[in-house]
C-alpha cells in the first residue's frame, strides 16, 4: 500500500473511532426479532408513505408527538373556521381566491387525514395516529396502546372513518386498524418523564437563561442524549459564540453538571427567515389542494436546504398519460398562482424566490412555477 | 465467516439471541459510517436501526446472504445514501423540515475541529467535497471495493476512481506544501 493510502486509512480510523456510539442501538439489537415476526414493520419496509411508518420507530415517536400537537391545532383551527363559515363568506367565494379563504380561516377545507384526526379526537381516543394515503386509497390508523384497549376501539374507530367517507363520498378507501403494544409501552415510558428527562431540562433552562442574555428567547436544540451532548441553534453571524458557551459551561459547573456539553450548529438567519416566511403559504398550500379531490393531489412537501429558492413539491395521481393532465394541472396552477400572486401572500414572500413542481405518480414533472 | 453463517442458520431455526451475537460487533462501525454519510446523529441511527431490521428479514426469508458482515455494511452504506438522498427531498406532510440540517457541520469537520497538530489531518480537512470524503470513508474504513461504492453512490466506476485519485492528490499536494512551508519557518 502506498505511504499517501496508509496515512489516510490510519487517520480514517482515528477519526471515525472518536465517534460515540449510543448505547440504544445495542438494546434494539434484542426487539428486531419479535419486531419482525410481528410482521408489521417489514411489512412496511418499501412503503414510502408520508406520515408515518413503523420500519422507522425513533422517528416514528418523534413525529407522533409532533403529529399529535398539530392535530390539537389543526382541531382549534378547523373549529374557529367551521364556525366562521356563512353565507357571506359563500359570497366571498366568488371573489376571494379559494387558497386565500383557507388562508384567512374563512373556509373551512378539510383535508381527510385532519377530518379523520379530528374526529377521533373529539371521541377522545387516545394514542392513535392516523396515516392517509390518497395515492394507494388508504386510511390507516394505528393504536399505540394495550390489546384490551385496542379489541375496545377497533371497530367502532373503522365505522366513525366508514361514515366520514361516506359524507365526503370517498368510499373507495381501504380502513386497517393496527395495534402495537410494544410501541405503546416505549411511548408510556415516553410521556413519564425520568429523572434523566427532569436532568436535561434543567441543563436545557440553564442554557436557555444564558442564551436569553445575549438576545436569544429560544434556542432550537437537539440532544444527543446517550452522549449527554446538547446543540445549540445559532445564526452564522452571531460573533459571540465563545462567550456563549464558556458561560454556559461555567453554569454547568457550578451546578455540578459537567458530564453535559455543548456544541453549535450554526444556521443562515436569511434562510430561516425565508422558511418562517413562506411555511405558513405551503400549508395553505397543501391544505387546499389536499382537502378538494379534484386537485387530484396526494401530499405536497417542501424543502428549505436550497440557497436560491424555498422549494415546494406538488405530488399528484396524475399518470403521465392521464387524459384530464392538462386540465387538471392548469386549475393546480391557477389556484396556488392565484394565490401566490395576492397581496396577503406578496407581503409574505417579500423578495424570497420560490419553485413550485407539480410531479405526475411516476415523479414527471408536469409544471414548474416560479417567481424568478 | 463460518461462524455468521453458523448464526445465521441458528436465527433461521429460531435462535432470537444468535442475532444480538451476529450484530453486535458489528454495529460501532456501522453507526460511524452512518453518521458520517448523514451527518446527523438521529438519522445515523434510524439508518442502523432499519438495516438490523432490513438484515434480520433477509436472514429469514433466504439463506444467500454468505459474507454477513460485509453484505452488512454494504447494507448500512447503501442505506445511509438513500437517506441523505431522501433528506434532500423530505416530503413530510406535517413540516419535518429543517434548514439547520444543512447548516451543520459535517461531523468530520466536528472531529477534525477539536484537533490540530497532524498534517495529514489537516490535509484531510481541505477536502471540500463531501463526496471525495464519503468516498474516502467507504473505501479506507468500509473497506469496500470501488464498483461496489459506485454502485451505491450510482455514479460509474471511473468517478470513484478519480474521486479517489483527486483525493490522494489533494492531500499529498497540502502535505508536501505544509512540509514545505513549515521548512521555510
Amino acid at each position: 500500500m502506498k505511504n499517501i493510502d496508509r496515512k489516510l486509512k490510519e487517520e480514517i480510523h482515528t477519526k471515525l473511532e472518536q465517534i460515540d456510539v449510543p448505547k440504544s442501538l445495542y438494546k434494539f439489537i434484542e426487539t428486531v426479532p419479535s419486531t419482525v415476526k410481528k410482521n408489521k414493520i417489514d411489512e412496511k419496509m418499501n412503503k414510502n408513505t408520508l406520515n408515518y411508518t413503523s420500519n422507522n420507530k425513533a422517528k416514528w415517536l418523534r413525529k407522533k408527538r409532533i403529529t399529535f400537537s398539530l392535530a390539537f391545532v389543526a382541531t382549534f383551527c378547523l373549529f374557529i373556521g367551521g364556525a366562521f363559515v356563512s353565507p357571506s363568506v359563500a359570497q366571498m367565494a366568488s371573489t376571494i381566491p379559494y387558497l386565500n379563504l383557507i388562508f384567512e380561516n374563512k373556509l373551512d377545507a378539510k383535508p381527510l387525514n385532519q377530518e379523520i384526526t379530528q374526529a377521533l379526537y373529539n371521541k377522545e381516543y387516545k394514542n392513535v395516529g392516523v396515516r392517509v394515503s390518497i395515492k394507494d386509497k388508504e386510511v390507516e390508523v394505528m393504536v399505540i396502546d394495550s390489546e384490551e384497549y385496542y379489541t375496545e376501539v377497533k371497530s367502532p374507530i373503522k365505522d366513525l372513518i366508514k361514515d366520514i367517507l361516506k359524507a365526503r363520498n370517498e368510499e373507495n378507501y381501504k380502513i386497517n386498524v393496527l395495534n402495537d403494544p410494544v410501541l405503546a409501552q416505549e411511548w408510556s415510558k415516553m410521556n413519564n418523564p425520568t429523572e434523566q428527562d427532569e436532568e436535561f431540562k434543567k441543563v436545557m433552562d440553564l442554557a436557555s437563561r444564558v442564551l436569553k442574555k445575549y438576545g436569544y428567547n429560544s434556542f432550537g436544540h437537539e440532544t444527543g442524549k446517550e452522549e449527554g451532548l446538547f446543540y445549540l441553534q445559532l445564526p452564522n453571524t452571531e460573533t459571540r459564540v465563545k462567550e456563549i458557551l464558556n458561560e454556559i459551561n461555567e453554569r454547568l459547573k457550578q451546578e455540578q453538571m459537567e458530564e453535559y456539553s455543548f456544541k453549535v450548529h450554526f444556521y443562515d438567519p436569511k434562510i430561516k427567515e425565508r422558511e418562517e416566511r413562506l411555511e405558513p403559504l405551503y400549508r395553505t398550500i397543501t391544505k387546499g389542494l389536499t382537502a378538494d379531490t379534484d386537485f387530484k393531489v396526494d401530499g405536497v412537501g417542501y424543502s428549505n436546504k436550497s440557497k436560491e429558492n424555498f422549494y415546494i413539491e406538488i405530488r399528484t395521481t396524475l399518470s403521465s398519460d392521464d387524459p384530464d393532465k392538462v386540465e387538471v394541472i392548469n386549475k393546480i396552477r391557477n389556484t396556488v398562482e392565484d394565490f401566490l400572486h395576492s397581496e396577503q401572500a406578496l407581503k409574505l414572500i417579500k423578495e424570497y424566490k420560490y419553485k413550485i413542481v407539480i410531479f405526475s405518480k411516476d415523479k414527471e414533472a408536469l409544471k414548474i412555477l416560479t417567481n424568478k | 465467516m463460518e461462524k455468521s453463517k453458523l448464526l445465521m442458520e441458528r436465527i433461521r431455526d429460531g435462535d432470537d439471541s444468535a442475532f444480538t451475537k451476529l450484530v453486535q460487533p458489528l454495529i460501532d462501525k456501522a453507526y460511524k459510517t452512518a453518521f458520517f454519510i448523514v451527518g446527523s446523529r438521529v438519522d445515523a441511527e434510524d439508518v442502523v436501526q432499519n438495516s438490523l431490521i432490513e438484515s434480520y428479514s433477509n436472514i429469514i426469508s433466504s439463506d444467500k446472504i454468505n459474507n454477513f458482515p460485509a453484505w452488512f455494511h454494504k447494507l448500512v452504506s447503501r442505506r445511509s445514501i438513500d437517506m441523505l438522498r431522501k433528506e434532500k427531498r423530505r416530503n413530510l406532510d406535517i413540516g419535518d423540515n429543517d434548514s439547520f440540517q444543512s447548516n451543520r457541520p459535517n461531523p468530520f469537520e466536528e472531529v477534525i475541529a477539536t484537533e490540530t497538530n497532524n498534517e495529514v489531518r489537516m490535509a484531510i480537512d481541505s477536502l471540500e467535497n463531501a463526496d471525495y470524503q464519503r468516498v474516502l470513508v467507504m473505501y479506507y474504513y468500509q473497506e469496500l471495493q470501488v464498483s461496489e461504492i459506485a454502485e451505491i453512490l450510482d455514479v460509474n466506476v471511473s468517478t470513484v476512481k478519480t474521486h479517489l485519485r483527486r483525493a490522494r492528490e489533494v492531500l499529498s499536494r497540502n502535505f508536501i506544501l505544509r512540509k514545505g512551508m513549515e521548512a521555510c519557518k
